[in-house]
């Protein structure tokens, strides 16, 4: 499915007869065509004088462009339109969360590491809230983003943490700025799970401008009932029951590495290692230990192991710090530090 | 007969695993019907135990299906895009119809 398509032109038709077609269009293409002319009508209303110059350019380089669907408790994607970009907020707090985290994600990505959007081209960033009935999740479906209530009993919803959001969009980054993907199963499905963490964490201090000694390093915070707990994960100590919740099975090094282990086990391995960097590292997180864990993505391969994470990441520390740096060498460090040698 | 239908992928994993647990005897005679219809349809109890993608992406879930029915008993383990078109179906129809228990 094409995200972005060009070549359908209807300004004359008025917004809202749009969003109505839209809501009603028959295909996903149709969809998003329509859906596109939306935002470049909305667009073309605040800046009338230079609209034509601007309207081409606009749709030629992709700027920040957020839709937030609502699925009304189903299971088809995306749902109902409900909110685009330079719309008003909505009366629904889930769809505004929703759109405010795309956008902060967006912004981290696009300011701190120069990326544009999930693709690099500016793919729309569509979200889709009240997925299903009490879902305990969230998640990137390969082209967009979906928030379930959560049952409220264990989870109380996903759109209230901003690195949950940021973490299933950078499976989207994952997607496209690692050659072939990351396979989700094994080290590699680990790999993936621990990425979205690292930069769903460094968004969450991006925003709130902590540095990586002020940072709480939790993955999930506010999303679990208190009774259940406080966080479903920890960058700083995996598998450490009083900072998550009594289910947190997480290995903080090799030494407890559960073989055919879920995803979401292993991951706290390659995630203290991300710490460990940023730690030794000082200052803030976005500023050396995030750019080199994300130059590395390129360097790997589909079924990469942690070792391969670590030789990646020590590579591009050395690629932007220069090579036996100091940089390079408490990215090493902080590898060994969770029992990987690159 | 007796289905139970385990989902986990997504932000949480096992965390967040949801269960669905129906028995078709206690639901309205043409929804147990359809559902019955569509277990059928996929030779459920011919299936492989397991149906797992060889290289899944981050949005594959993980599905485990337990159908009773009298003696017998058969477990599937799956991921939609392997599934038999009547798995997929019955599963979205349990994801839509059935709360999670």
């Amino acid at each position: 499915m094409s995200a972005h398509p060009h070549s359908c032109t209807c300004f004359i038709i008025p917004s809202k007869m749009l969003r109505q077609l839209a809501e009603e269009a028959p295909d996903a293409r149709a969809r998003h065509c329509l859906l596109d002319q939306l935002e470049i009508s909305a667009q073309l209303r605040g800046q009338r004088s230079v609209a034509p110059v601007v309207m081409g350019l606009v749709a030629a380089t992709g700027e920040k462009r957020r839709t937030v669907f609502d699925a009304q408790n189903k299971s088809t994607l995306p749902g109902k339109l409900v909110r685009g970009e330079e719309s008003k907020p909505s009366s629904d707090k889930a769809v505004n969360q929703a759109y405010d985290g795309a956008g902060a994600t967006y912004d981290f990505f696009r300011e701190v590491l120069k990326r544009n959007s999930v693709d690099g081209k500016g793919l729309r960033l569509d979200s889709t809230v009240h997925y299903q009935v009490k879902f305990n999740n969230a998640f990137w479906n390969g082209q967009q983003m979906v928030y379930g209530d959560g049952d409220g009993q264990l989870f109380l919803g996903f759109t209230g943490a901003i690195d949950v959001i940021a973490h299933e969009l950078t499976h989207g980054v994952t997607q496209y700025a690692v050659p072939g993907g990351l396979v989700y199963a094994d080290q590699s499905g680990a790999l993936n799970e621990s990425i979205s963490d690292v930069f769903g964490s460094v968004v969450k201090q991006w925003t709130l401008k902590q540095s990586v000694e002020q940072a709480d390093w939790l993955i999930g915070a506010g999303i679990l009932a208190p009774s259940v707990g406080k966080a479903l994960r920890s960058m700083a100590d995996p598998g450490n029951k009083e900072l998550t919740w009594s289910g947190d099975d997480q290995p903080k090094t090799m030494a407890g590495y559960v073989e055919g282990g879920d995803v979401h086990t292993n991951s706290g391995i390659p995630n203290h290692a991300f710490y460990a960097a940023a730690i030794a590292l000082k200052g803030n997180a976005w500023d050396k230990a995030a750019p080199i864990w994300y130059k590395a993505l390129g360097l790997l391969t589909p079924n990469a192991t942690f070792a391969d994470m670590a030789k990646a990441t020590t590579e591009s520390a050395a690629l932007l710090y220069g090579a036996d740096s100091a940089e390079q060498h408490a990215v090493r460090a902080a590898w060994k530090v969770v029992g990987v040698t690159a | 007969m007796r289905l139970t239908l385990k989902c986990t992928g997504g932000f949480t994993g096992p965390a967040g695993a949801q269960t669905r647990t129906v028995d078709l005897a206690q639901l309205p005679p043409q929804q147990a019907s359809e559902l019955e219809q569509l277990l059928r349809a996929s030779d459920f109890f011919a299936l492989h135990p397991s149906l797992v993608k060889e290289a899944p992406k981050s949005w594959d879930f993980q599905y485990d299906l337990q159908v009773e029915d009298g003696g017998q008993s058969h477990s599937v383990r799956y991921h939609l895009d392997e599934a038999p078109p009547a798995l997929k179906t019955l599963t979205e129809k349990l994801n839509d119809e059935v709360a999670p228990d």
